[in-house]
């Protein structure tokens, strides 16, 4: 394997500010080495992915139970429950029923961004060098070393002739040919897809955007997760928006298997009362509006309530989404709440939930109420109101008019959205630069034959028919043990032999006046099974 | 034509077992030609597929992305594709028995389950976006199965002591070749996803097992990337990136039976 570790020496390698400085050993450095070492970055991409993997299989604490310390508190019993000890204190103190809102996960992104920032830098001036001043000079010893070589001899021409034809093969191929001439000796470099490197950069900024996006999004953002609009209601987007977002309708529809077929709610958008926009939403298809998109999200039951004061006015007359779940006592139900006049009551409007049999205290078509007042733990009034039958508790008159039913929304406003999008896009063409185009050079140097001595030559027994040619011809690559690229190469040097060949005499002894190709030309064994 | 589709599936079903028998018979007794003939079973199990999962698209009316059983199916097609893709470039039969091995049994998979033909539900109805997602899990899905046997064939055969199985070196190139058309593969559909999750669930990202679950995978192909380009990583170390690899492939793909969440539409 000796073969596949000298090209390495022999083609001078890309330079970087680490090696620049590789001498100096002040913390800096050290600290700039360490985060541009490609090791590093494989042990923190290898945490990441530990990471996602606990937060995989490990139970996660919800979003809405992340919001306070005493909700997170509260939902420990359940994982408790589910792993026992000592899994649960270890799971707990190593913060895995959080993973991605946890602090050392933000500190290894944090970490990596910062490494793959430093790489960039560190690398992307050499980079740049290389591809405006490509390794056009290299040792002689390349051509006698490199996994990738032919040799060619011919009689009857000078070498000028051999690289202006090597040259004109190359450009063909779409290859940029930068030829030389070094006192005797004729070369050619060449190189194609030299820019591919560059996708590597353009990858990784792809990434450290993206993830920058994220943070951006979180921070000029926001989002409502439980925005609940009855039918025939409207409701206020609030976030200092001025935009009001009313339904007209809510439809659900199933499949007879009983899948659902489509949920859609008829939105319209108001602002200071006139409106702004119209759209029936769909799971897959979104309002937007201003830059706040508003997605169709869940749905549920809601009723209409009307309450009059004692003088008969109308004190509350809407919808009420009845969008949350109460457990206790061993009954399940979906409710809502609204808050009532003057006295800031707050009144909560209950029924059984969906598909859990009957409830023992509501009867079917009926609510029931529970109303507080400020700062009261416990109800000051419990009522069980049938449909379309006005009852007074606590000076009102309430009435619950009709059923209908709520949309709910999501509510986003992403700023950060379209730069998240535009980072995707980078980092897709990114990756598809790098590996279409890998970097191909080649170098090829012609020279007096009279001097053709050692290397491939001489192994093959012929530096004593050297003589009787004019011109040696040598080709070498660096291939990376890449199969495809080492048929590229040999077919590149049949094809520039064709192209010398008719120039050539035929020499002495030796019919045709082809060259002779010597040498290595694939570094492995053919692709065959 | 559901019946047409189920008919098809059968047909293939049995040619891709014919199609391994072939393999078999070309890698372990040594018989040159039946890899012609593996080859040529492989083809007409690959079209029988295609026929199939065709029929289906025609009769439910959207791509057969709908259920477990659909998936599976369109994985062993990804699977036997990306192969037949890599035999004819790099002509290399000795892949075959593992590659079409893990195709037959995905299809051996599928045909325990039912294979009951669903409408879309609401949340997958975005054509353009199911279609091209799916398709690029399946093409991830399917040429990172050739380079897990790409890895395996290595760590069985790293001494090219084996002189039926391939060289460790076009072993070790075919592995990173199939990467190369998996890894993009999977970075789109990720992204697709992401701009889905976006439109249908109002978030790009929501941390969802599945989405964590390909992110492990993104990433574990993203370390055997940077090890074999940047370290010079070759050989066994990078077999066993592709090994684990592949079997976060497996865990991402059967994880609706476990993990929950967002993504479990399959119908099980």
């Amino acid at each position: 394997m000796a073969e596949l570790e000298a090209p390495a020496k022999l083609v001078p390698e890309v330079t970087t500010i680490a090696r620049a400085r590789a001498g100096k050993g002040d913390v800096a450095d050290r600290l700039w080495r360490l985060l541009c070492s490609v090791r590093f970055a494989m042990l923190l991409i290898a945490l990441a992915a530990g990471g996602v993997m606990a937060g995989t299989v490990i139970m996660q604490a919800p979003t809405d139970v992340l919001q306070s310390q005493e909700t997170f508190s509260a939902w420990l019993a359940r994982p408790q429950l589910r792993y026992g000890q000592p899994w649960h204190t270890v799971f707990l103190a190593l913060d895995l029923y959080r993973v991605f809102s946890s602090l050392w996960w933000r500190a290894l992104l944090a970490v990596l961004t910062l490494a793959v920032v430093v790489c960039t830098i560190n690398r992307l001036p050499g980079i740049m060098a290389s591809v405006r001043r490509p390794a056009v000079k290299v040792p002689a010893r390349l051509f006698e070393r490199a996994p990738l070589r032919a040799e060619f001899l011919y009689a009857g021409l000078t070498s000028e002739q051999a690289q202006v034809q090597a040259a004109k093969v190359l450009a063909s191929r779409r290859f940029r040919v930068i030829p030389t001439q070094e006192g005797p000796v004729s070369s050619v470099f060449a190189d194609k897809n030299r820019f591919g490197k560059l996708g590597t950069f353009l990858n990784h900024v792809g990434i450290v955007t993206i993830l920058g996006a994220g943070v951006m999004g979180n921070v000029l953002g926001w989002r409502d997760n439980a925005f609940m609009v009855p039918e025939g209601s409207s409701r206020p987007v609030g976030h200092d928006t001025g935009i009001v977002v009313a339904s007209e309708g809510f439809t659900d529809e199933y499949y007879p298997t009983g899948t659902p077929k489509d949920y859609r709610s008829d939105l319209v958008l108001l602002k200071e009362g006139r409106e702004v926009a119209r759209k029936t939403i769909r799971v897959n298809d979104p309002l937007e509006f201003n830059g706040i998109t508003f997605h169709q999200a869940f749905f549920g039951p809601a009723v209409v309530m009307r309450v009059k004061d004692a003088q008969g006015a109308t004190a509350f007359e809407d919808g009420v989404a009845l969008g949350y779940e109460f457990n206790g006592t061993g009954v399940s139900r979906n409710g809502g709440f609204f808050i009532l006049g003057n006295r800031r009551m707050a009144v909560y409007v209950l029924v059984p939930a969906a598909q859990r049999g009957p409830d023992p205290d509501i009867p079917a078509g009926a609510v029931r109420l529970e109303i507080f007042e400020p700062r009261q733990a416990r109800p000051s009034a419990i009522e069980t109101l049938p449909q379309g039958t006005p009852r007074e508790i606590l000076g009102y008159t309430f009435e619950f008019v009709r059923e209908r039913q709520f949309s709910g929304l999501q509510l986003v406003h992403n700023p950060a959205i379209n730069l998240t999008w535009f980072a995707a896009a980078c980092m897709m063409a990114g990756i598809l630069a790098v590996f279409n185009f890998p970097l191909r050079r080649v170098w090829i140097r012609a020279e007096a034959a009279g001097g053709a001595e050692g290397g491939d030559v001489q192994r093959h027994g012929l530096s004593e028919v050297g003589a009787q040619y004019d011109v040696r011809l040598r080709l070498a690559a660096v291939s990376n043990r890449d199969v495809l690229f080492a048929r590229e190469f040999e077919s590149l040097a049949l094809a520039i032999d064709r192209e010398i060949a008719p120039l050539a005499q035929p020499a002495s002894g030796r019919e045709p006046a082809a060259g002779q190709m010597i040498g290595r030309v694939t570094d492995q064994a053919p692709v065959r099974g | 034509m559901a019946v047409l589709s189920y008919y098809a599936f059968t047909a293939a079903f049995i040619t891709f077992g014919v199609a391994l028998l072939a393999y078999l018979w070309y890698s372990v007794g040594q018989q040159k030609e039946a890899g012609r003939f593996a080859t040529f079973f492989t083809y007409n199990g690959a079209a029988l597929l295609t026929a199939s999962l065709g029929a289906r698209w025609i009769a439910a009316g959207h791509p057969p992305y709908s259920n477990q059983f659909e998936f599976a199916t369109s994985f062993a097609w990804g699977t036997a594709a990306t192969y037949l893709y890599l035999e004819n470039r790099y002509r290399l039969r000795g892949m075959g028995l593992v590659v079409i091995g893990v195709a037959f049994a995905l299809l051996a998979y599928a045909s325990i389950l039912p294979a009951r033909i669903d409408p879309l539900i609401a949340a997958l109805q975005n054509r353009p976006l199911l279609t091209i997602h799916v398709a690029m899990a399946i093409i991830s899905y399917g040429a990172f199965a050739c380079a897990f046997a790409a890895g395996l064939l290595y760590l069985v055969n790293r001494q090219g002591q084996i002189g039926f199985l391939p060289h460790p070196d076009v072993l070790d190139e075919i592995g990173y070749k199939s990467v190369i058309i998996g890894f993009p593969a999977q970075t789109l559909l990720l992204i697709l996803g992401s701009v889905w999750a976006n439109v249908a669930w109002g978030a790009y990202w929501s941390w969802d097992p599945k989405e964590t679950a390909a992110l492990f995978t993104w990433l574990i192909y993203g370390v055997y990337l940077h090890a074999r380009a940047q370290r010079g990583w070759h050989g066994v170390r990078t077999s066993w990136l592709l090994l684990a690899g592949f079997g976060a492939v497996l865990f991402t793909f059967f994880g609706n039976y476990f993990l929950g969440g967002l993504h479990t539409y399959s119908g099980l």
